[in-house]
């Protein structure tokens, strides 16, 4: 009978305590994303910091999944256009036309006027690259391009400056050639220069900063025809495949990640992967390595990368409260996102580029000198259709199964099949 | 009265957990499919178009995307099938044997044949990928030890092939070998007592007392392994992410690269369904060939 009567006490305090959460109108946001590694537990931070700030008023409630499965996640609850929908997510920007051309992110143009933001304060590309038919539905967060982290050890062996890491075509060339040798003296060559990885982040970023570094693009000005087998694009597919199988300098048949594992054995001398990887190589004991731009290699410095951006979802009951609470929070993060990069990503905002926190990330800062050289993947809804037989085709002449002409053509035939099917359907 | 009628309730009250668990989660979704399949369903877009056949033509026109891969990854995962199915079967069999034998140890080796089978298949690719590879991997190690060339083990198309068979035999090969176990023991022991006596050595033991009796578990192993090997799906997604180029990339990924990259999940349902149809035709082929003298 006791027990009963301290149940029901409970039962109340609980019952009063949740209304008087109601009565204050304390806002609930979720906001998803799949920061699952080092950055999920900065974002996390950030976001405990924001709720301490602004308790009673409004809550951000972070989950984090896989980015494979996130897409995947958002889109289902979407479709089901219901309450359990999140308010706030990141997107990778090349995403961002694909759901906003589905009417289900809201546009930002006002939360950005209200925020006083302009195209000054970001990096060039970056800024341009959320707004999709002239309405804005990102708000950079971050950059991520494609990064070159040299193993100081192999350089100074083959007589190179660490300092000063190859910038141009010619000196790229040579650094690759100095470091590919055999070093057991079997008559076999095992450490190599560079490498071209026929699988991610080959045909991913490696070939498209190839490929605009050749002067080449994805689709033509008005987004109706596939150019990827353009001139520019064939030469910059020639380029990976002659490094490769005749003069060397990369291994061949390298599988997934099989190239990371060269770098963290010594055995690489520049590597090319995301810029997600610095602390990761940070913690392989006994790697002397170093992070720098992607050099040129073609006619234009073009770097591939791509970017995290916040967007908010349309759902059933958006609330002028709900979007002004969720604009505050996305202010806080991003005037706090120096904070970020310590967990491997160059801040968007060129204001925070410049403080002296974001200057000690020795890797991060050395990046970021080139970061108006980025590139994005091309603006359009069905863009991961359109590039798939291009990563193919890329995979298939590194592997020196097929000629990059050849492979490059069908190629551009089978993602105009999907352009075509999806202008149709328009 | 009320009692004959309980009784007579009592065996569908036996099935009812199962049939609710069947309903929503096998009956339902099959039929939801074949819904889905009939319309032009994108998950984002509010009107999903009923367009009758018109998913299923795209696959048998030429011409279409969806007629070229569709086909290409259907092949693929024929080839796997008839790769895997034999080598699974048998070996699951010859393992059985083994475990099954007056070997010391016997509890040792029957876990060591199973472990395999609990671990995700996450964890297995991700070992047999650091095996396999082609410039820091243990095989190539010893293949070079012996004096043999390297081999681009995930990146060419026949050793890819090999691979993948191989890493699904050790991955589930236990699971049919403890079929086959509580098959073999199944057999009464007086059987090879006869035989013995009538002077049959151990093949004819084998021959004509093993197999025959353990006809009904051979068709249940065949049956079960060719459907899980027509849906295989994580070795070639991690291992080979499809290549080199779509050499072997599956129905089942395919499928899910309509649905989840393309968001053309009517489309991706008509697939699935000439899948199933396929699975069904072949499950019935098999029924007939190995199951006319059977008796459960």
């Amino acid at each position: 009978m006791r027990k009963r009567v301290k149940v029901s006490v409970f039962l109340v305090v609980i019952l009063l305590l949740t209304t008087g959460s109601v009565l204050a109108e304390e806002i609930t946001l979720d906001f998803w994303n799949g920061f699952t590694g080092p950055d999920g537990t900065g974002m996390g931070k950030m976001v405990e910091e924001f709720n301490k700030e602004n308790e009673g008023e409004i809550e951000v409630e972070m989950q984090v999944m896989q980015w494979g499965t996130y897409y995947q996640k958002v889109v289902t609850a979407l479709s089901t256009r219901s309450d359990s929908s999140p308010d706030i997510g990141i997107m990778h920007v090349d995403r961002v036309p694909e759901f906003a051309s589905k009417g289900v992110l809201l546009d930002l143009d006002q939360v950005v006027a209200d925020l006083g933001w302009s195209k000054d304060d970001f990096s060039n590309s970056v800024w341009d690259a959320g707004i999709y038919e002239g309405n804005r539905y990102g708000i950079p967060l971050d950059v991520h391009p494609l990064t070159m982290y040299i193993n100081k050890d192999l350089f100074e062996e083959a007589g190179l400056d660490p300092e000063d890491p190859p910038k141009t075509p010619a000196e790229f060339m040579d650094a690759a050639a100095k470091m590919t040798k055999d070093t057991d003296g079997d008559g076999e060559i095992d450490q190599w220069g560079t490498a071209f990885p026929p699988l991610w982040p080959g045909p991913e970023f490696i070939l498209p900063t190839l490929l605009r570094q050749f002067g080449g693009s994805f689709l033509n000005e008005d987004g109706t025809e596939v150019v990827v087998d353009s001139e520019e694009s064939i030469a910059a597919l020639e380029y990976a495949v002659d490094l490769v199988h005749n003069k060397g300098y990369s291994p061949t048949d390298i599988q997934q990640d099989g190239e990371v594992t060269l770098f963290r054995q010594g055995r690489l001398g520049m590597h090319l992967n995301g810029i997600w990887m610095i602390s990761g190589f940070k913690d392989q004991e006994g790697l002397n390595f170093m992070s720098y731009p992607v050099p040129r290699m073609g006619q234009e410095l073009a770097i591939a990368g791509n970017s995290h951006n916040f967007v908010f979802f349309r759902k059933a009951g958006n609330s002028e409260a709900e979007f002004e609470a969720a604009a505050k929070f996305v202010k806080y993060i991003s005037n706090n996102s120096d904070k970020w990069a310590t967990f491997g990503q160059i801040p968007a905002r060129n204001s925070v580029r410049d403080t002296q926190a974001f200057k000690s990330l020795e890797h991060q800062a050395s990046i970021a000198q080139e970061v108006d050289s980025v590139v994005f993947p091309p603006k359009h809804p069905i863009a991961s259709s359109i590039l798939t037989p291009y990563y193919e085709a890329v995979n298939l002449a590194i592997l020196g199964q097929e000629e990059p002409a050849a492979a490059l053509k069908d190629a551009a035939e089978a993602g105009q099949m999907a352009l075509d099917e999806y202008l149709q359907t328009q | 009265m009320f009692k004959k009628y309980l009784r007579k309730l009592t065996p569908y009250l036996f099935i009812t957990p199962h049939l609710i668990f069947f309903t929503a989660f096998l009956a339902f979704p099959a039929f939801y499919g074949i819904y889905i399949s009939l319309h032009k369903w994108e998950p984002l877009s509010f009107n999903k178009p009923f367009i009758g056949l018109a998913n299923y033509q795209k696959l048998f026109t030429s011409g279409t995307l969806q007629n070229r891969y569709f086909w290409n990854a259907l092949v693929n995962t024929l080839q796997f099938v008839i790769f895997s199915v034999p080598a699974l079967v048998l070996i699951g069999l010859l393992l059985a044997i083994l475990v099954d034998s007056k070997i010391k140890y016997k509890g040792l080796f029957r876990s060591i044949f199973y472990t395999p089978v609990i671990l995700s298949v996450t964890s297995v690719t991700l070992i047999w990928m650091w095996m396999l590879d082609s410039q820091t991997g243990l095989i190539n190690y010893f293949f070079n030890q012996l004096g043999l060339e390297s081999v681009a083990w995930l990146s060419r198309e026949t050793p890819a092939w090999i691979s993948l068979v191989v890493t699904t035999v050790w991955w589930t090969a236990g699971h049919n070998m403890l079929l086959f176990l509580a098959g073999l023991q199944d057999i009464p022991q007086h059987l090879y007592e006869a035989a013995k006596i009538d002077g049959a050595s151990i093949f004819e033991q084998f021959w004509y007392i093993t197999l025959p009796s353990l006809k009904p578990t051979t068709l249940f192993v065949t049956v079960m392994t060719t459907v899980a090997s027509f849906n295989v799906f994580g070795q070639p997604f991690m291992m080979t992410q499809g290549g080199p180029g779509r050499s072997t990339q599956v129905a089942i990924m395919y499928i899910q690269q309509e649905a989840f990259t393309n968001y053309k999940m009517g489309s991706a349902a008509a697939m699935a369904i000439v899948v199933s149809l396929f699975i069904i035709i072949i499950g019935i082929f098999q029924f007939k060939i190995m199951s006319s003298d059977v008796k459960y």
